[in-house]
């Protein structure tokens, strides 16, 4: 086994129900509310069980694991193509961004280096994804406080995006689009890609953002609503290991993009010199709903601003690595028109065969719409994962769920859940 | 039998008036749906016509989707009455009557075609009805707007049933909030009303018209209490953004959240009634009832004469037709514009409505009150005069609210038994919830 736990009498656990009872003070007036798994505002399948005083949370417990799908234990039987349609799934806001980062993080196992144009487009696509996770996010801002028009201002342009990832791919909602060392396919027509991410990220997207911010971010009710509710303090945030905008909302700097740099974000990516792509990372000092809503504003601001410097600039030359690496399956003219591709597919595609990685452990993170999806490999040299774990940040940040609620309000609840944007499927994987 | 004039023109309007209102929110349900989709970017209900899926009446496919109200109230009435197991079952049932009793009865007092004189007749030689001056309404009280306010404290009574009944904690926090709030409001609901009936001198529906037509209209000469006016109605009807009873985000469905079927349809209904009556209320109070024009008397003062010829009861029925118009055509624009705050903006918490009442709405209510009670006993109650009184109002509330001590509606409060936010001094004890868990689930017997 090549990594060992420590044993579970070690950890301090206060487990006992009868020392517990001892310690609790019963009020008499208190009720237990079972917020969830089936209830409108829970995303999915989230359970809360409440303790409430009156309207206020006095106790709250969350229960996950209602969409438990073992997808980490799928990773053990899907090679490190196949794996991508699985990944695709947990976080089905930003689908690509999750299969961007599994690929980051085999391609850094298997210690290729993919081509500038691959990395171009992976990174187009990563923005993308990156908005499409934070317009549903604020547009949902809106709906969880019983605004319906935000949402759907948030809704109408991520349909774009689908077209997108349809156009690239072939499949809308998961687009399965990246592979080892390379991507699935090469974009069909160059200029017909651009004109479609130009128009949205010049017209579409841009017009939706400030539809919702002119709807909410000066909205007396909204401010009231949000302002102060759930808040985490920086030093709280850096303790629970939060990431992504619910970090830098709560002032904690850090963006993998600028801090471990990789893909278009890092310093000469194209082996010539290029510079790496110049955005600002938003941090706001207050860490409660309002800041998490307007971090995540300007980070689809920033993302546009990303996608602008770099659609014009698609670097021509192959998407894949190098056929002889014997890392990426050949183009179908290859397998058909050449024996040494019709080989390599074989070697590829049958399942005694396939990769040989190093035998190594590597954790490779990337930062997506939600913050550090980290993808930890172990392999053993065999073409498929001896195990593939996930750092999901939907579940690390969800830890703070019962932190930042209770001594609240129960209307509180969705606005604390809605900026934490937990998904579930992410979350029990 | 002879009945009087006043009994049969109010049996008359009454039923008219009711089915013309239940005919309404259907469609109001309609209108609003395809106003959140215009202001949405979207296309709202544009399939369903009125062929019930018959070949033959294949031309009246579509319609705008016209024909989904219809298809929507049938689909209420084919659907399962499920009333929850556990629930009590009569009040269960008692609390949709106990809704759209009040909120259709509210009409009653709405003069909705002014006064008109009729000649003694009879019909079929059996009911002799006796001529006379009458008031083209349900109810011709001398309590007039007494009448509106003790009605909508009734609605109050299903929504606390309904959730109390339903045996839901959802339903019953729903019922909770709606009661607290709904109670609440009534007080800057009469406190304003209080203003303007001062200035008026009377609570009669028709000499409030009168008023309007001689002096202008009342929101001119008490906008503060016109706009607390309008604040407290939509309180009361439980419409955004005071709808945290049925808040779906938080509450699934609120106090109706067992209710399915008819009953479910009679809070939907009672929830649109209840927005006509308080629009048409306000269109009668501040906004010059079926007059037109603010300053401009169109129709007159005097009563029209249903009878003599054929043609002129007919040109009578149709000024008739026309005030009713012009009064429901107002408090229809008073509907889509509170549709148009639902569609626009986000919901209040319950304590920042609650706040809202007792903090701001009903102090302020209160100084407009004495206000006008000093310029009606100084004598001034001319509309410029009103209106200086009102900016006064309006530039006290200015000065003093900076000086109102600062409160955090979103502090947290520490509680026994919570981990992360525990009473000072607390031992805060992280473990299983199992125990109260267990609470969720308590073993009775069967009821």
């Amino acid at each position: 086994m090549p990594f060992s736990l420590k044993p579970a009498e070690q950890y301090e656990v206060d487990a006992d129900p009868v020392k517990y009872l001892a310690g609790h003070v019963d009020t008499g007036d208190r009720w237990v509310l079972n917020f969830g798994p089936q209830h409108p505002a829970t995303h999915t399948t989230l359970r809360l069980v409440l303790e409430l005083d009156g309207e206020r949370i006095a106790r709250c417990t969350p229960h996950i694991g209602y969409l438990h799908s073992g997808f980490e234990k799928l990773g053990e039987h899907l090679d490190y193509n196949q794996y991508v349609t699985i990944v695709s799934r947990m976080n089905y806001l930003s689908p690509i961004s999750n299969d961007i980062a599994w690929h980051g993080a085999v391609e850094a196992l298997f210690g290729i280096d993919i081509t500038p144009r691959c990395k171009v487009l992976r990174t187009i696509m990563a923005e993308l994804g990156r908005i499409q996770d934070h317009l549903l996010n604020i547009g949902a801002a809106a709906l969880d406080l019983g605004a319906f028009t935000g949402f759907l201002y948030g809704f109408n342009p991520r349909e774009k995006i689908y077209d997108l990832c349809d156009y690239v791919s072939g499949q809308r909602f998961h687009p399965d689009w990246t592979r080892v060392g390379g991507l699935m396919k090469d974009l069909p027509d160059e200029e017909t890609f651009k004109r479609m991410v130009k128009s949205f990220v010049h017209d579409d997207m841009p017009q939706a953002v400030k539809d919702i911010e002119t709807l909410l971010v000066r909205n007396r009710i909204f401010i009231d609503r949000t302002r102060g509710v759930g808040t985490l303090s920086r030093d709280d945030a850096i303790a629970w290991s939060i990431s992504g905008p619910l970090a830098r909302a709560s002032g904690v700097k850090r963006d993998l993009r600028k801090d471990a740099p990789y893909l278009c974000y890092a310093d000469n990516w194209d082996g010539q010199g290029a510079e790496a792509v110049k955005f600002q990372v938003p941090v706001c000092d207050d860490g409660d709903v309002l800041a998490r809503f307007l971090v995540r504003c300007e980070e689809v601001k920033q993302s546009a601003k990303i996608i602008d410097q770099l659609i014009d600039n698609i670097p021509g030359g192959p998407v894949d690595t190098f056929a002889d690496g014997k890392m990426v399956k050949p183009r179908k003219e290859d397998v058909y028109g050449s024996i040494e591709g019709l080989i390599q597919h074989f070697e590829i595609i049958m399942s005694n065969r396939g990769w040989t990685p190093p035998v190594a452990e590597m954790y490779a993170a990337q930062e997506t719409a939600n913050g550090e999806l980290g993808y930890y490999i172990v392999s053993d040299g065999s073409p498929r994962a001896w195990r593939a774990s996930v750092r999901p940040p939907s579940f690390i940040n969800y830890q703070v769920m019962a932190k930042l609620i209770e001594g609240h309000q129960l209307a509180d609840i969705v606005a604390v859940l809605g900026s934490l944007n937990v998904v579930a499927a992410e979350l029990d994987r | 039998m002879t009945i009087s004039a006043q009994t049969f023109a109010s049996v008359l309007v009454f039923a008219l008036v009711v089915h013309v209102v239940l005919l309404t929110c259907a469609y109001l349900i309609y209108v609003e749906r395809k106003m959140a989709a215009y202001i949405q970017d979207r296309i709202g209900p544009n399939r369903v016509g009125f062929d019930f899926g018959l070949p033959i009446l294949g031309f009246l496919k579509g319609c705008l989707g016209l024909g989904q109200s219809l298809a929507d109230g049938l689909k209420f009435l084919l659907k399962e009455d499920y009333a929850p197991d556990r629930a009590d079952k009569r009040l269960f049932t008692l609390a949709p009557v106990a809704i759209i009793i009040p909120a259709l009865i509210g009409f009653a007092i709405i003069p909705w075609g002014g006064t008109a004189t009729i000649p003694s007749f009879s019909i079929l030689g059996l009911v002799h009805v006796t001529g006379g001056e009458v008031v083209l309404a349900g109810l011709n009280a001398n309590i007039g707007i007494v009448y509106l306010l003790s009605v909508a404290s009734l609605g109050v009574y299903g929504v606390t049933i309904a959730g109390y009944a339903s045996n839901n904690k959802y339903s019953f926090i729903g019922g909770m909030r709606a009661t607290a709030q709904m109670v609440s409001y009534e007080i800057p609901l009469g406190l304003s009303l209080l203003a303007i009936l001062l200035v008026y001198g009377t609570l009669m529906p028709e000499e409030i018209i009168a008023h309007q037509r001689q002096h202008g209209w009342m929101v001119f000469a008490q906008p503060i209490a016109a706009v607390l006016f309008f604040i407290a109605i939509l309180a009361e009807a439980n419409r955004a953004p005071f709808d945290v009873a049925e808040a779906e985000q938080e509450l699934v469905g609120g106090y109706h959240t067992e209710y399915s079927s008819m009953r479910f349809a009679l809070f939907f209904l009672a929830e649109y009634a209840h927005m006509i009556t308080s629009s048409a209320m306000f269109a009668l109070l501040f906004l010059g009832g079926w007059e037109p024009l603010p300053f401009v008397s169109v129709f007159g003062g005097g009563a029209v004469h249903l009878g003599g010829g054929v043609a002129e009861v007919l040109l009578a029925v149709a000024v008739v037709g026309l005030k009713l118009a012009v009064l429901f055509g107002k408090a229809v624009t008073l509907v889509a514009f509170m549709m148009l705050i639902r569609w626009t903006i986000p919901r209040l918490r319950y304590d920042q409505i609650m706040m809202g009442a007792w903090q701001s709405v009903i102090p302020l209510a209160l100084t407009v009150v004495v206000v006008t009670a000093a310029m009606v006993q100084w004598g001034r109650t001319d509309t410029l005069s009103l209106i200086l009184a009102n900016g006064a109002v309006f530039a006290l509330m200015m000065v003093v609210m900076p000086l109102m001590p600062k409160y955090d509606p979103n502090r947290k409060i520490p509680l026994y038994g919570s981990r992360f936010n525990p009473m000072p001094g607390e031992r805060v004890v992280t473990g299983p919830t199992v125990a109260l868990a267990r609470e969720d689930h308590p073993v009775r017997g069967s009821l």
